[in-house]
């Protein structure tokens, strides 16, 4: 059976260099982290606050302090990178105002963008693209070949603000035919908040099928393949822009400035290159948010269902 | 050591011990096993139990929300994170599921089998318990096999919307109960087989004395003393005092068969001793005698009458010296052979003692019960009872009564001679048959030493009783010669025929 301790194996290899740390001491960490985070919250307006999910692929603590100390020397301010389940939160940080930039997605980027208070910073560039695609994995076992099989089935979701659930919405995996009516397709689904949960829903056969974020299977198959092995990938979407960094209207032009170089140059040194060899991401680069055209081609042809997070 | 029979009480130490300790160690085990057996599964059904609440409570305390908000994902990440936690040697788990208040699963923790959205498969085990308002712990089967199950209520603002279910596997209980027993009986087998060892060894260490020392006794008892080797005393222990005891005892006797054989020695040589003095005297009587004679004959070899007396008395001498040494000689001189002899012959005997006996007022008391002719060295039983009767007169010189009994058993004669004189004492009654022993001053000592030899050349036993104030009794029992025999003697004694007088004390 897969217990709480498959559970916590899964998060634990996930680092790709050695400096690995077990799930247990990372929430500590984190919980250790949001407090001092909470406390300073009002009077250490000198430090810039940066918005992460647990979507990311990487989780591990120790690469985002690192991360943190590095932005804080680049950037010449006190960098803290602030932590929430899910993009919606995340986003409702930037829209208030608590935030200074954050790491998010593209969908909710480009919904932020159309309401006026996110601005495009930089992309992360994986291999040479700043690109991705979402996969439509089910269980090894599964006969479904496509979406239109697993209709009526349970289905597994990283974050409905994400572009992949978008995505899927859109039709991005069923041949362009937009799916209108969620509780019609999938009456019992649910949101992992985190891609490589989804992949172990999939695996452990608790849902018929889930999208994820390609990257982020594909870096589990060479780290976990025990695990995706379990996992079959029947459909891919076309590409989207990888999840931005973003700015909130809280920061100004010259911190935007101030972070795209910092970020830029990270791989002009070997902290900032072996940082980012543990993000699993090549470069950070400025792609404009036309990258996320895509994005909005989506939102423009999908019905907006109201699945707000719980 | 072989086990001559199946009754324990025959079987030798060196097997009873261990047998013993073996039937101890494995009582013990036995005792140990039940104990352990029950005991073990009212622990380990009480650890389970209490385990079995602790989860469900965990998960019911964690998870309340998450059922309110079917948040199917948070759900079955708890559920797989709590039962990973547990110990699945101390509380395997066979399934364990969040439903809802339908019975319908939110989560489970074999997803590839229960499917969530659907009834839970395992709802019909917990009939009964799935409604109660509180939590139900309970022994039950699942598909046919004996579980704990487990049932919470989870409760969410006031109001019951669903339950956790836990079912464990309790196989593993009987399965731990019996590796305890096993590994009981395992300690045991080896304690038994060390006890058994040890107690072998100790037992054959602790017998090897008694063992040898039964071997000694029988030699004891065979008569060989000297063949028995000091038993080797291994420990100081009340076997130990026994061996040294033993071992003092055998010694002991050593030493009184050494003191006998000397004793023996000495009285055989104070015996020649009395024998040699008392032929000496004999023959030295006559020969003072003799000297005289012949002195007197030189004095007066003139005078004829002087002669006369004299050559007489030196053949009178002679005749004496002549008498000591047949006497002594009788056991080993002249062949006599056997005959048959009527019992009327024995009435001879009669005749012989009765005018004496008349003299010195005894009455005489004849039995003669032998009915049928008798094969018998017929001179010298004779001679034998006439020495007995002569000796019997002689002991009654104040009169009395003399009891002659003759009888026949089956293979043997018995002649008892009796007199009612003033008996002997014991130390007396022990020298009676050495040659010259006699009380009386007239007496040579040589009757009833001869009357011994003659007896035991017949094959037969003279036996002497007495008491000193009643009389003494003299019994002579030889063996009956079967009648159609007719054989030579030919045990080298005889008597004169001719000098049928009877050898006087």
């Amino acid at each position: 059976m897969n217990g709480a301790n498959g559970f916590f194996r899964l998060a634990a290899p996930m680092c790709l260099s050695g400096a690995c740390v077990h799930m247990k001491a990372y929430v500590v960490r984190l919980l250790a982290a949001l407090l001092i985070a909470g406390s300073m919250i009002g009077y250490a307006s000198a430090e810039v606050r940066i918005g992460i999910t647990q979507a990311m692929f990487v989780k591990d603590s120790l690469t985002y302090d690192r991360w943190a100390k590095y932005l804080s020397r680049s950037m010449g301010q006190p960098v803290l990178f602030v932590y929430r389940k899910s993009y919606g939160e995340i986003q409702e940080l930037l829209r208030q105002g608590d935030l200074h930039f954050a790491w998010t997605c593209g969908y909710p980027f480009i919904k932020g963008v159309q309401d006026g208070f996110l601005r495009y910073v930089a992309t992360p560039e994986i291999g040479a693209e700043p690109l991705y695609r979402i996969y439509l994995i089910v269980p090894a076992s599964s006969t479904a070949r496509s979406l239109d099989d697993l209709k009526g089935g349970i289905f597994a979701f990283s974050d409905p603000d994400s572009a992949s659930f978008r995505a899927f919405a859109a039709g991005q995996l069923s041949q362009g035919k937009p799916i209108m009516s969620l509780n019609q397709w999938f009456p019992i689904r649910f949101f992992t908040y985190s891609h490589a949960e989804t992949v172990k829903a999939v695996a452990d056969r608790v849902a018929d099928g889930g999208s994820v974020d390609g990257h982020v299977w594909e870096a589990m198959a060479a780290i976990l393949p025990e695990l995706t092995r379990k996992t079959r990938v029947i459909a891919r979407s076309g590409t989207y822009g990888l999840p931005p960094f973003v700015a909130s209207w809280r920061a100004d032009e010259r911190q935007i400035a101030i972070l795209q170089k910092a970020l830029l140059d990270m791989n002009g040194d070997r902290e900032g290159k072996s940082i980012l060899e543990l993000l699993q991401v090549t470069r950070f680069a400025r792609h404009g948010d036309k990258l996320y055209d895509s994005i909005r081609v989506d939102l423009g042809s999908t019905p907006m269902w109201r699945e707000a997070p719980p | 050591m072989k086990l001559d029979t199946f009754d324990p009480r025959h079987w030798p130490l060196q097997i009873k011990f261990p047998v013993t300790v073996v039937a101890i160690v494995y009582s013990v085990a036995l005792i140990a096993g039940v104990i352990a057996q029950v005991w073990e599964t009212k622990l380990v059904r009480n650890a389970l139990e209490n385990r079995a609440q602790q989860l469900a409570l965990t998960l019911v305390l964690s998870n309340a929300e998450s059922v309110a908000r079917m948040d199917y994902w948070v759900l079955y990440a708890n559920l797989s994170k709590q039962a990973g936690v547990l110990d699945q040697e101390m509380a395997p788990l066979l399934f364990g599921s969040i439903v809802n208040d339908e019975g319908i699963v939110l989560a489970h923790t074999h997803p590839e089998r229960q499917r969530i959205g659907i009834l839970l498969a395992e709802l019909d085990s917990f009939e009964g318990m799935y409604s109660d308002p509180g939590l139900v712990v309970r022994y039950g089967t699942v598909h046919g096999n004996e579980a704990l199950l487990v049932s919470a209520p989870v409760e969410y603002r006031g109001k019951r919307i669903g339950s956790v279910l836990l079912g464990f596997d309790t196989d593993f209980i009987r399965e731990r109960v019996l590796a305890t027993v096993i590994a009981i009986g395992a300690v045991s087998t080896l304690l038994a087989i060390i006890g058994s060892l040890l107690s072998w060894v100790y037992s054959r260490r602790t017998i090897k004395p008694i063992v040898s020392l039964t071997a000694s006794a029988e030699k004891i008892r065979a008569g060989q003393l000297d063949e028995i080797a000091p038993i080797q005393v291994y420990e100081k222990n009340e076997i130990g005092d026994l061996v040294a005891t033993f071992n003092g005892m055998v010694e002991q006797l050593k030493e009184r068969d050494a003191l006998n054989a000397q004793l023996q020695v000495s009285e055989k040589l104070a015996a020649i001793g009395r024998l040699v003095s008392g032929v000496a005297h004999e023959i030295n009587n006559p020969v003072g005698g003799m000297k005289n004679a012949l002195e007197c004959l030189r004095m007066f070899s003139n005078d004829p009458k002087r002669r006369e007396e004299s050559i007489h008395l030196l053949e009178s001498g002679l005749g004496q010296i002549e008498g000591v040494v047949d006497s002594l000689l009788v056991q080993h001189r002249s062949t006599e052979t056997i005959s048959v002899c009527n019992p009327r012959c024995l009435d001879d005997l009669f005749l012989l003692v009765r005018h004496d006996c008349e003299l010195r007022n005894i009455r005489i008391d004849w039995r003669n019960e032998l009915g049928r002719p008798f094969m018998v060295f017929r001179a010298r039983l004779q001679q034998v009872l006439i020495n007995l009767l002569v000796n019997a007169m002689h002991a009654m010189p104040e009169g009395g009564t003399l009891t002659f009994h003759a009888s026949e058993r089956d293979s043997t004669l018995a002649f008892v001679v009796e007199d009612t004189g003033s008996g002997m004492p014991q130390k007396q009654i022990d020298r009676i048959f050495e040659p010259f022993f006699t009380t009386r001053p007239n007496g040579t000592g040589l009757g009833l030493w001869v009357s011994m030899g003659l007896v035991h050349a017949m094959g037969g036993d003279l036996e002497v009783e007495s008491e000193v104030g009643k009389g003494t009794r003299f019994s002579v029992i030889i063996p009956r010669i079967p009648a159609d025999t007719e054989r030579e003697t030919d045990m080298g004694v005889s008597i004169r025929s001719e000098k049928d007088e009877p050898v006087h004390h």
